[in-house]
């Protein structure tokens, strides 16, 4: 089987093998009449900035019910066939149990209990709105730190329901869903306002001729209303992105209804008729309307329907499992491992650069690209070390931070739009790419040099193949890292400053973020100094990088999180758990890499 | 003179400021930054309640620093080598001491102030968010005569002469934070006059967040050419200002916010607040103000916006925020003669990481070949 060694052959393979994960991973439409697929690729503006409409689904159905998919009676609904049965199929629609409730007090104001399940449909909310309207209205005058874990879960109902019913009227002239009758009626409505107005005023107006005028005025205040409250914006204009409601009352000033607003009214219907022939016929006579479709649009498409960076952490799964498997019996592994871990390593940084170029913005702008970031550098690290020290300890680190990096992103994900808009004080690329992505590198070092320290104090505890030449070339390793990560750490620590300086007039603010920045340089700076001093020797450093760890976390999560109680809900404080879990671990290897040498293994 | 320069030394200080800032952090959930600096990073001594007495649990932050900053000397003297292999260490260390002084000078005489300008409106000075003056203010002619004594060299039951006015002032009762309530007075003070006859002040506890103001309540005993003229009640919490009959003329006393007075005018031509289409995220903030010269009468026009502050005459205006549906701006002002310390500091660090970490891989690399 010489074949299996030639590098390009394992290369081919580790390729195949990739591209068959992102296929199986990939978001399937069901086999209905009509062609979701398609409609998923309309452009919309949502949140301040153009997508498709398949990622406006998505993310919905992420924050509101913290999946990708809802189960309704056993049945698996994506997200797009959701929205579209959320317009076209009210009545079907929010009986959907999609709405995650995890606060305890929340379902008892329900009358129900957690135990009657965690899920709950638009329509099991509708008889308590008022109360929940009056709830929130206490709410939103405390400050946010300052809200208790019930309040927090309250203000995120309250949105989640708001997004909810204006997702719904996206498409919707106020009553029901949308007919194709009342879209002529209102055509026809206006255009009969309108020859009003010419002739000259309402003096002698028939009885039918005034209660025309009625309906129009009363359809005009609905459809105002609807504009005003409106979260999508799907009807293209020379003003920019209009919502549909804005589309149809077009036609009081120019006779006509916007013929996107007419199309997308067509949709529902051929929807809820199940018509796929007119479903497509409609489609694309929108697209023709709303073309040419930016290539970032399409890309955002291909990237919500094939998730790279979800594939990627399946196969950093894999061969951090392959590596052990490898080292305690297999070693032909490591080879086919090292060129997997390649070929992830593309797919994640085209998936990074697919995100730089949809945003126009260089690749750290909140916590979930910073995950995807730090998890990137750090496998970019590794493999460039593994190149150097071929010892697959390198390649273990960069299969375990892509993964862990990646499953944290993945999480975050279901908080909203990763590519949201950035806000005016961060509205600078310069400082972007420079204070933030130093800090960030920072983190992917020292989480590098974390787990080193990890390693060493495995190897010379728990094995006896451990050898002094090991030793010190495992101990030059973790302090070439420190000094790259104190490198990065100040240099992105000072550079803040400097924006802070820039920006508000004082180059340190103490602010916690700042502070969890000045954390890492200083632990750093300690670790080479008590080096220096002769305080702590090869197993001293390995511990105090563990340690380092912790600092870190802290300073990229824990900061974040300050105020979060223990007993609290919802995914941040979730996430506080495991972050508090992390550091009981790291504190635990510390407390087993204290222990004396007589209890080691190794004999070092 | 061997610990005082020792690496031991280093390694402890380090470790006790990473707490102290891991400390301030952490208190920030319950206090505002003002008060979390105050209480790890000022005095001697970080102060604790344990069991109901208070006593120094830690050396304070500025403590660290100054033995740091000793012991970096010291080190400098008595065990730094020269050599070219050291350079890069060398620069890093005199780009800390830099910034250790840069730090000690910001915190002794950088100023922040606030300017609050409605569109169209002008202002010659800017106001401190922490501190007060007694302002005492008197026409002449068709200009106004103004004495500012700031708050804190008010001391209590302490007379202070003020000789512009002919008069001095001694500080019957004072509250760092109250409650003023429309009651009449319950008789403990005599002698009141001006508002003080239709208020009762009430103590309450100093709020330690940033975004609550403290309302600080004086009863200022006045003595006009030594003949006791009244005790006048002053706060920040009352808007109007109350008239003053002396010898010297007609005054008018409040107690305010610290007015800092600029050679020129700022007029405030245009507030803009965009948002993202469909959204409430701020896309941007800006002032475009007028600045002209009182003297010279020249002016010029700048727009300021996030990250594009002005810098004028050693002052520098930064966006800060904005109020009344984004009509007014709210600009911050910041006077700090030494911010250039950290911009040498930078340098000198950063070019020496780099090139202390260069000479790590070329040696590293030799060492290999």
């Amino acid at each position: 089987m010489t074949w299996m060694t030639s590098r390009w052959v394992q290369w081919g393979i580790a390729c195949i093998a990739v591209g068959l994960i992102i296929l199986g991973v990939a978001k399937s439409f069901p086999k209905s009449p009509v062609n979701l697929d398609k409609a998923s690729q309309l452009p919309v503006l949502h949140g301040g900035r153009e997508k498709p409409l398949g990622a406006v689904a998505l993310n919905a159905l992420m924050v509101i019910n913290g999946h990708q998919e809802v189960t309704v009676k056993g049945k698996r609904i994506d997200a797009m066939t959701w929205f579209f049965d959320m317009v076209a199929f009210p009545e079907k629609a929010n009986e959907y149990p999609v709405f995650r409730v995890y606060h305890p007090d929340i379902h008892a104001m329900l009358g129900r209990t957690l135990e009657d399940g965690k899920y709950l449909s638009f329509n099991q909310f509708v008889p308590h709105l008022i109360k929940i309207d009056q709830e929130y209205a206490k709410i939103s005058k405390i400050d946010r730190n300052d809200r208790s874990a019930y309040q927090r879960a309250l203000a995120q109902l309250y949105s989640q329901l708001r997004m909810y019913a204006q997702l719904q009227q996206s498409v919707s002239m106020g009553k029901g869903v949308v007919s194709l009758e009342d879209i002529g009626r209102f055509e026809t409505l206006s255009q009969f306002g309108h020859a009003l107005v010419e002739e000259g005023g309402v003096a002698s107006l028939t009885n039918d001729e005034l209660e025309q005028v009625g309906q129009l005025v009363s359809q005009f205040k609905t459809l105002q209303q609807l504009d005003a409250d409106a979260l999508l914006r799907i009807v293209p204009s020379p003003q920019g992105w209009i919502s549909f409601q804005a589309g149809v009352l077009q036609s009081l000033s120019s006779h006509r209804i916007h013929p996107v607003a007419f199309g997308y009214a067509s949709l529902v219907q051929d929807y809820r008729k199940g018509d796929g022939v007119a479903f497509s016929l409609h489609l694309e006579a929108i697209t023709k309307q709303v073309s040419p479709i930016s290539p970032r649009i399409s890309l955002e498409y291909w990237m919500t329907k094939y998730p790279f960076f979800y594939a990627s952490m399946i196969v950093y799964v894999i061969v951090a499992l392959g590596i052990l498997v490898a080292w305690i019996k297999y070693d032909a592994l490591i080879p086919w491992m090292y060129r997997l871990t390649g070929v992830t390593f593309f797919v994640h940084t085209f998936g990074l650069a697919a995100r730089i170029y949809i945003q126009g913005r260089p690749p750290v702008t909140n916590l979930y690209s910073s995950s995807v970031f730090v998890g990137w550098a750090a496998v970019l690290i590794c493999v460039v070390l593994e190149r150097y020290f071929k010892n697959s300890i390198q390649l273990l680190i960069a299969a375990i931070m892509g993964f862990v990096t990646l499953i944290i992103a993945h999480h975050l994900s279901f908080q909203g739009d990763t590519l949201e808009m950035m806000q005016a004080v961060l509205d600078s690329n310069f400082w972007l790419s420079t204070h933030v992505i130093t800090i960030t590198l920072g983190y992917s070092a020292v989480f590098v040099l974390g787990f080193l320290g990890h390693i060493y104090l495995f190897k010379s505890i728990f094995t006896k193949t451990f050898t002094q030449d090991d030793e010190s070339s495992l101990y030059r390793l973790m302090m070439g890292v420190a000094a790259f990560a104190l490198l990065l750490s100040t240099i992105g620590t000072i550079l803040g400053g400097i924006w802070a300086d820039q920006s508000w007039g004082r180059f340190w603010g103490w602010d916690p973020k700042e502070n969890g920045a000045l954390l890492i340089v200083l632990w750093l700076a300690i670790i080479f100094h008590a080096r220096l001093a002769g305080m702590v020797k090869g197993r001293g450093v390995a511990v105090m990088a563990v340690f380092a760890n912790i600092v870190t976390a802290f300073s990229w999560f824990g900061v974040n999180m300050l105020g979060v109680g223990l007993h609290s809900y919802g995914f941040m404080d979730s996430m506080f758990q495991w972050l508090i879990a992390f550091v009981m671990i790291e504190l635990i290897v510390i407390w087993i890499g204290l222990a004396p040498k007589r209890m080691w293994r190794s004999q070092l | 003179m061997k610990f005082l320069s020792s690496l031991r030394l280093t390694v402890i200080c380090l470790t006790f400021l990473m707490a102290l800032v891991f400390f301030t952090t952490l208190a920030q959930v319950n206090v505002g930054v003002l008060e979390a600096k105050r209480q790890y990073f000022s005095g001697f001594f970080v102060w604790k309640s344990v069991f109901g007495v208070t006593i120094p649990v830690f050396p304070s932050g500025i403590v660290i620093g100054w033995v740091l900053f000793v012991n970096l000397i010291a080190a400098h003297f008595t065990r730094f080598k020269w050599g070219v292999d050291k350079v890069g260490i060398w620069l890093i260390h005199s780009g800390l001491i830099v910034l250790l002084i840069g730090s000690a000078c910001t915190y002794y005489l950088a100023d922040e102030t606030q300017m609050v300008l409605p569109e169209g409106q002008s202002a010659t000075y800017s106001e401190s968010q922490q501190r007060l003056e007694v302002a005492l203010i008197k026409e002449v002619g068709d200009t106004h005569q103004v004495i500012s004594i700031p708050y804190e060299v008010l001391k209590l039951n302490k007379p202070l002469s003020v000789p512009q006015a002919g008069i001095v002032v001694i500080p019957r009762v004072m509250y760092a934070n109250s409650q003023l309530l429309t009651l009449p007075p319950d008789g403990t003070i005599a002698g009141l006059m001006g508002i003080a006859r239709q208020l009762q002040v009430r103590e309450i506890d100093v709020f330690k967040k940033d975004n609550f103001r403290n309302i600080s309540s004086v009863y200022l005993e006045v003595l006009d050419d030594h003949r006791p003229k009244g005790v006048y009640l002053l706060s920040n919490g009352i808007e109007v200002s109350q008239a003053l009959a002396l010898e010297s003329g007609n005054w008018w006393i409040s107690l305010r916010a610290f007015r800092d007075y600029n050679p020129y005018v700022m007029t405030l031509k245009d507030f803009r607040h965009d948002v993202y289409p469909g959204t409430q995220i701020p896309k941007n903030f800006s002032s475009q103000v007028v600045v002209t010269d009182s003297k010279t009468g020249q002016s010029f026009e700048s727009i300021i916006y996030m990250n594009h502050p002005l810098r004028h005459q050693g002052k520098t205006y930064y966006q800060a925020s904005f109020s009344d549906n984004s009509t007014t701006s709210i600009l911050q002002v910041v006077h700090n003669p030494s911010w250039i310390f950290p911009y040498l500091a930078s340098v000198l660090m950063g070019v020496g990481l780099i090139v202390q970490f260069g000479l790590h891989i070329v040696k590293a690399r030799r060492k290999k070949s």
